[in-house]
């Protein structure tokens, strides 16, 4: 935190080399979170440099004493909404989602059961508007607390805590949904 | 509690997201209600799966790439100025002080007029002719300054000179 805050004013002061190890311990989690908001890993590095460009550029606005992480995240979450909403714009380039995920494993019968486990969840993804999805991934995929969460997204605990609720019980119908479809078969 | 309560309840439960006491009577109701027990764990099993997946499907940087990306950011726009202020100055502050400054300076400029009339903002109430000449029309030489204690009666007369002559 400490460390944090020394670089955040190195930046600020003009040292930009300070810049990159400011962001380093969050590069991934970053990456992560515009992937899974956009469900495609070339926008998911669009949103990503739109983020750090606008972290870079309103570095000074950032207030001291908050959690830089919340704030990183934040911008993260709002460059992914502007891709969303840009895309619903030019809705007909919406669903070409990167479907290649890297996967390393040789047996294509393993690989067939994983991807269509994958498949599914995804499936489940898309049914969740972007709050809830943004308050799943950020709850269940990067462990926040519910406070944490609700200041990454600058509402109520209350109403992450409603997001959250729909969000889990969205994925459970899918699942039950979709394993109900394979029992049939 | 009722099923129906504790259903709603449920998707916050499996990620052990309630307060300790709701999510006390939720587990109690879980136990004894056989339905409810079954929906608790298809959400868990649903959870688990989503988290693993999550999970799993991390994507990673490039060091190069993501180097390059940093490089960019700062390329792009105008490095932030160092101000001369302290980092934690604030702007408003700032704005502040200098609209307190630009009154300040104007009330001295313009002297308004429930400034003008006030005792001790005014002109001093001295004239300079009469300190400077006699009633002859004589430009005045001296001014005597007389001090007289009030217990003891004594008297003490200064005479200051026009040129700083000493008088006796």
């Amino acid at each position: 935190m400490k460390d944090e805050q020394r670089l955040i004013e190195d930046v600020l002061m003009g040292k930009h080399e300070s810049f990159e190890p400011l962001l380093r311990p969050y590069r991934q989690g970053m990456l992560n979170m515009a992937y899974r908001m956009t469900g495609n890993l070339e926008e998911a590095k669009e949103v990503c440099q739109e983020a750090v460009f606008k972290v870079f550029r309103y570095l000074k606005t950032f207030k001291k004493g908050k959690s830089f992480k919340s704030w990183l995240y934040r911008v993260v979450m709002n460059s992914a909404y502007d891709r969303l909403r840009q895309e619903a714009r030019h809705s007909n380039t919406a669903g070409a989602s990167d479907t290649s995920f890297p996967d390393e494993t040789h047996n294509p019968e393993k690989r067939y059961l994983e991807l269509e486990i994958k498949e599914k969840i995804r499936a489940s993804f898309r049914l969740l508007t972007p709050k809830e999805k943004s308050v799943f991934l950020l709850r269940d995929g990067e462990g926040m607390s519910i406070r944490e969460t609700s200041e990454v997204l600058g509402c109520s605990s209350l109403s992450v805590r409603t997001h959250l609720s729909r969000a889990r019980a969205k994925i459970r119908m899918e699942f039950a949904r979709v394993y109900r479809l394979d029992r049939g078969k | 509690m009722r099923c129906a309560k504790v259903r709603r309840r449920l998707p916050l439960a499996v990620g052990n997201d309630l307060a300790p006491v709701g999510m006390k009577r939720v587990l109690a109701h879980i136990d004894r209600c056989s339905h409810c027990r079954e929906e608790f764990e298809s959400l868990k099993v649903s959870l688990e799966s989503s988290k693993q997946w999550l999970a799993q499907e991390k994507v990673v940087w490039e060091e190069g790439e993501w180097k390059r990306m940093i490089g960019r950011s700062v390329r792009q726009y105008p490095a932030p100025v160092p101000s001369l202020a302290p980092w934690p100055f604030k702007k408003g502050w700032a704005y502040g002080l200098m609209a307190a400054a630009v009154i300040l300076l104007f009330l001295l400029a313009v002297q308004p007029p429930f400034l003008k009339n006030r005792p001790g903002l005014g002109k001093a109430p001295f004239q300079k002719s009469a300190l400077h000449q006699d009633s002859a029309g004589k430009p005045q030489e001296t001014v005597i300054l007389t001090l007289v204690s009030r217990q003891t009666g004594l008297k003490i007369n200064w005479v200051f000179h026009k040129d700083f002559k000493w008088e006796e």
